[in-house]
């Protein structure tokens, strides 16, 4: 899973501009892929299911719920690939995931913007770009 | 008429271009509706960024 990540910063703020069109935004991209997560071991209380155990899903699903059990679910060859975890977990988790992505997106903002003020600012409109595109 | 003008840095421009078609049909369409407003609802604003925003798209 991947996603692109579209950095902005108005170089102009709207209350300044002299004409709409004066105003314009620095726009950078950065590919972001989700890491792939290492193989265990794994602590005593993470357990494992095959992914098609429809029966012990629901059994899962509870000792994550009432006892906090993290259990993975592993396909045919035997990889985790996903799992059933408490509420609080996911929800810490997601957030842990949002501040390492916040960072990672903030250096490599900052990084390229520092790129750009050693380019002198130069900036290419995305409408002469894409006439590049359509010319090639 | 759009609000802004978007422009790209070389960095941006070369990756960009590099990008499979469709995928840069996604992030052109994503450009040109920050043209018309550069901070919707889905951008989010980078803690310490200095103003830098940030708004993702699918791939």
């Amino acid at each position: 899973m991947a996603y692109i990540t579209i950095w902005i910063r108005r170089l102009l703020p709207l209350a300044v501009q002299a004409s709409p069109r004066a105003a314009s935004a620095v726009c950078g991209l950065r590919v972001f892929a989700w890491p792939t997560v290492p193989a265990g071991p794994y602590p005593d209380h993470v357990t494992e299911m095959p992914i098609d155990d429809a029966a012990g899903l629901a059994s899962a699903v509870h000792d994550a719920a009432e006892r906090g059990q993290v259990v993975y679910l592993t396909d045919p060859q035997g990889r985790r690939i996903a799992a059933i975890v408490p509420a609080s977990v996911a929800a810490a988790g997601t957030a842990a995931i949002e501040a390492l992505e916040d960072a990672a997106d903030l250096a490599a903002g900052e990084e390229a913007l520092a790129e750009w003020d050693a380019d002198d600012r130069r900036t290419y409109r995305l409408a002469d770009v894409d006439a590049e595109l359509s010319e090639s | 008429m759009a609000a802004y003008e978007v422009e790209l840095t070389a960095r941006a421009r070369k990756q960009y271009k590099a990008l499979d078609p469709v995928i840069r049909d996604r992030i052109r369409r994503a450009l040109l509706d920050l043209a018309d407003d550069p901070a919707p609802a889905q951008v989010k604003a980078l803690a310490g960024g200095g103003g830098l925003l940030r708004i993702r798209v699918g791939a």
